[in-house]
């Protein structure tokens, strides 16, 4: 090849590299002067791939907010699904005092930071725009189990120290942290099977690779419809709404505390106090809907409003006992 | 029936068609995935039908499979994830002026197999996915020890340089979060790399920018590509149909199967229906080296893997895919549960969804094929500018794939690794096999130790583990076995020194015709 020819292949290349970053520059638009505030540009941040729990609860969101006329444009998604929320954090770290960039987060982004090394950015370095709901665990087992309860498992797991299985996500998710605070309660051992996919977790239980589950409600809801799973008990200090019945772990006597599933609103350090409120009111109307209201119920879902420093306090909570948890399961960095 | 008559509904053909055409367009494009584009619509679908969305969804998602060949076949550029295979062989064939018959078989193999795949959802849904809840980890297991025993079937001429080629990409593979412990592996501190590497950027950076960096070393000057003049040699013709016929078959049933299984997915179909079709064939010599039967394996396979991926979806409410949990997800927002009793509960909803899509693949053989001799034309243009532009297209698409520039990094350096294994002669796809097969068989194997309390005879009592082992075993020792056989033979009829021999002009005989500077 000539020369020139190669020349041409470079520069094509740097042309593609400039206009692709150039996209992520346009200049804002139709910027409001009559309202305090209102993005530009908004930008939802997830830090799932997409059909990934939270990207699917953020599209649920603006399609949601868009139906109850509380935005008027779809807001674009981004997904920064790296490091299990450490990539999401970083990006939100990167867009300090940006006011049109929002992100939602979950529990992993409090143990991501205790167990992932090199993720460096904590809730604490990030703005707490707000807590939206409590996702309580619930516990199913085959239908044909000899377990009726939470109890009944924990016996049967005495009486076979390190035989009995849970399934569930990765060893730092909430139920296997749960489980293993469970576990040195009542100072027993059993273990945990971990599947990336929660197909493959129900098709566990199904097909008897493992004895029992701590999920979302929705999760199960159709197995135990067809009389194939049954819900034995809700691992939350919170009854669910799908299966208000199941008895909690208080109700049972448990004395651990449990780290709770939550979903919220994060957003970039410094974002200024108007934007904040503004994001801070949009969520407040949203979660007054019967929309929402139905879709909670739907997914079996506690709506736990929280805004300003009680956010901050809660999420500052939870981080205090996933540490704790984390030391008990031994895991965690170092 | 009632199924068909709300599938033509004219609100119904209208999003059939729009889905369909939109799923070949993401297929052609790399990097934005069905998945993301799926997702995109999501909020399209709240104001439609259940039924019409999910139709919408389903055009999409089976619409990639066909769009993504395209690409892989005439310019080595994987358009997802599941058409790698394809340009192993689809790639050679548009080299050889025979981009057009690829093309061409690739959308008659989609068809057949989508269509017969429908049918095996229409009619054994409910039993198919009882089988896929008895897979578990042992089994799993079995079946990835099968797949990475055919490491051996795409090797090139040495057998050695494609296990070390597949111990790379299951190495490359160890890279990420590890899910069992929650700790990182060799990601060096960086971010970028705890979800491990990006598969597109791997596969294109291997396939395309090493083919490319080949060939602009290839200083002659002369058009790379023969292009076909006359119009019948755009279209397979009846050789090329009765050679992918076995493929075709073959293809549709083990993507029937591997797509209804929660986790395994049509890339690892693709693969395994590869393998299957070169350790079939009458010609397996020609595999790697523009055989037709080497396009239709992996193209029917991915589609029939499509309509199996709906199996566990709609029989057991389970998703086997990204894309079908974002279909999950979507019934959901409609209130709508899939599971066991899905398909009583909701006829309205489930019969549509089924009846459209053999409509929607009908629609796409109608509107791929039509397209084969424009598509084929792309191989008109100069080299000095097709390969720039492939270059572009590559670029763009990892970028476009987690908008990250560390992926163009890696796209760079997979490039480069690409290249050095075309000049070393060490074969591309077993590293890529590794890549994909090997996770799944580390996880699983781990997963069924926890099973068994640590005893490995769960992988000889469970009765689906112990078959697929055995063919493994089979698959692996059986070459070995009757290549010695081969040489003892030939060392008994003749001289010393020509055994080897023997085998290496065929080889050599073949990439002259192929006309390929480096062989994979």
């Amino acid at each position: 090849m000539s020369d020139s020819r190669l020349v041409r292949v470079v520069v094509s290349g740097i042309l593609v590299v400039l206009l692709t970053a150039a996209c992520g520059l346009q200049p804002d638009s139709g910027s409001e002067n009559g309202k305090d505030f209102e993005p530009t540009k908004p930008e939802f941040l997830v830090h799932t791939g997409p059909g990934g729990g939270s990207d699917l609860f953020v599209r649920d969101v603006i399609a949601m907010m868009r139906k109850e006329k509380l935005i008027e444009t779809n807001w674009p998604v981004r997904n920064e699904k790296a490091g299990e929320g450490a990539g999401a954090m970083s990006y939100l770290m990167g867009k300090k005092g940006d006011t049109d960039t929002i992100s939602a987060m979950t529990t992993t982004w409090i143990t991501t930071p205790l167990t992932i090394e090199g993720a460096s950015v904590t809730t604490k370095d990030l703005t707490a725009v707000a807590g939206l709901i409590n996702e309580p665990e619930i516990m199913a087992v085959p239908a044909d189990s000899p377990y009726d309860s939470l109890s009944d498992f924990i016996e049967d797991a005495k009486k076979k120290p390190g035989k009995l299985v849970q399934t569930g996500g990765s060893t730092t998710e909430v139920g296997a942290l749960n489980g293993a605070a469970l576990q040195a309660e009542t100072d027993t051992k059993w273990k945990f099977l971990s599947f990336e996919e929660v197909g493959q977790r129900v098709t566990a239980l199904l097909n008897g690779d493992a004895d029992m589950m701590f999920g979302a409600a929705t999760d199960f809801a159709s197995q135990v419809k067809a009389g194939k799973l049954k819900v034995i008990g809700t691992i939350s200090p919170t009854p669910s709404p799908l299966y208000p019945d199941a008895p909690t772990t208080e109700d049972e006597g448990y004395e651990t505390e449990l780290v709770a599933q939550v979903r919220g609103i994060m957003a970039p350090p410094g974002m200024p106090k108007e934007a904040v409120t503004y994001y801070q009111e949009l969520f407040t109307k949203l979660l007054e809907t019967k929309a929402w209201k139905d879709y909670a119920k739907k997914n079996g879902l506690v709506t736990k409003l929280l805004t300003g420093k009680k956010w901050e306090k809660y999420l500052a909570e939870q981080n205090a006992l996933v540490k704790e948890t984390l030391k008990t399961a031994d895991l965690g960095k170092g | 029936m009632t199924g068909f008559a709300t599938a033509f509904t004219l609100t119904n053909l209208f999003w059939v068609l729009f889905g369909a055409t939109a799923g070949t367009l993401i297929g052609v494009l790399p990097g934005l995935g069905t998945p993301a584009t799926i997702a995109i619509l999501l909020p399209l679908s709240v104001n439609l039908e259940p039924a019409t969305a999910l139709i919408m969804m389903a055009g999409i998602y089976y619409g990639s499979k066909y769009g993504g060949s395209t690409t892989s076949i005439l310019l080595n550029i994987p358009g997802e994830d599941a058409s790698v295979v394809t340009a192993i062989d689809g790639y050679q064939m548009a080299k050889q002026g025979r981009a057009g018959p690829a093309l061409g078989i690739a959308a008659i193999g989609s068809f057949i197999a989508g269509t017969f795949g429908l049918i095996g959802l229409t009619f054994l849904a409910p039993a198919v996915a009882e089988m896929a809840v008895i897979f578990g980890p042992p089994e799993y297991t079995a079946l990835m020890a099968l797949g990475l025993s055919m490491v051996l079937l795409l090797a090139g001429r040495s057998k050695l340089k494609a296990l070390i080629a597949a111990l790379g990409g299951f190495l490359l593979s160890t890279i990420g979060i590890d899910l069992f412990s929650g700790a990182t592996r060799f990601t060096g501190g960086r971010m970028e790399l705890a979800n491990g590497v990006e598969f597109v950027a791997l596969c294109i950076g291997l396939f395309a920018i090493g083919e490319v960096m080949v060939n602009l070393e290839n200083r002659s000057g002369q058009t790379f590509f023969k292009v076909p003049s006359k119009l019948r040699e755009l279209f397979p013709n009846r050789k090329d149909l009765v050679a992918s016929s076995g493929a075709i078959g073959q293809g549709t049933v083990v993507g029937f199967f591997v797509g209804a299984l929660p986790g395994a997915g049509s890339t690892v179909a693709s693969f395994v229906s590869y393998t299957l079709a070169k350790r079939l064939s009458r010609h397996p010599e020609q595999f790697g080296r523009g055989s037709i039967a080497g396009v239709a394996a992996p193209e029917a396979a991915n589609n029939s893997a499509t309509a199996g991926s709906f199996v566990p979806l709609l029989t057991l409410g389970i998703p086997g895919s990204a894309s079908t949990a974002i279909m999950l997800g979507a019934l959901f927002l409609y209130g709508l549960q899939p599971g066991p009793m899905f398909f009583t509960e909701n006829p309205d909803v489930v019969w549509p969804i089924i009846a459209s899509m053999y409509i929607g693949n009908l629609v796409l053989v109608l509107l791929n094929l039509p397209l084969v001799p424009v598509f084929a034309s792309i191989l008109r243009i100069p080299y000095y500018i097709l390969y720039p532009g492939i270059i572009v297209i590559s670029i763009v698409g990892v970028y476009s794939i987690n908008k990250s520039l560390f992926d163009i990094v890696l796209l760079a350096l997979f490039g480069l690794l690409g290249y050095v294994m075309r000049k070393t002669d060490f074969p591309t796809a077993p590293m890529v096999l590794a890549f994909v097969l090997g996770p799944l068989f580390e996880q699983s194997m781990r997963r069924s130790f926890v099973i068994s309390q640590g005893d490995p005879t769960i992988f000889v009592t469970r009765p689906w583990a112990a078959v697929f082992l055995l063919v493994a075993v089979a698959l692996f020792v059986g070459p070995m076995l009757a290549r010695r056989r081969n040489n003892e033979t030939d060392s008994s009829d003749s001289s010393p020194e020509t055994p080897t021999e023997k085998e290496e002009p065929a080889a050599a005989d073949l990439d002259a015709v192929t006309d390929e500077p480096n062989k994979r």
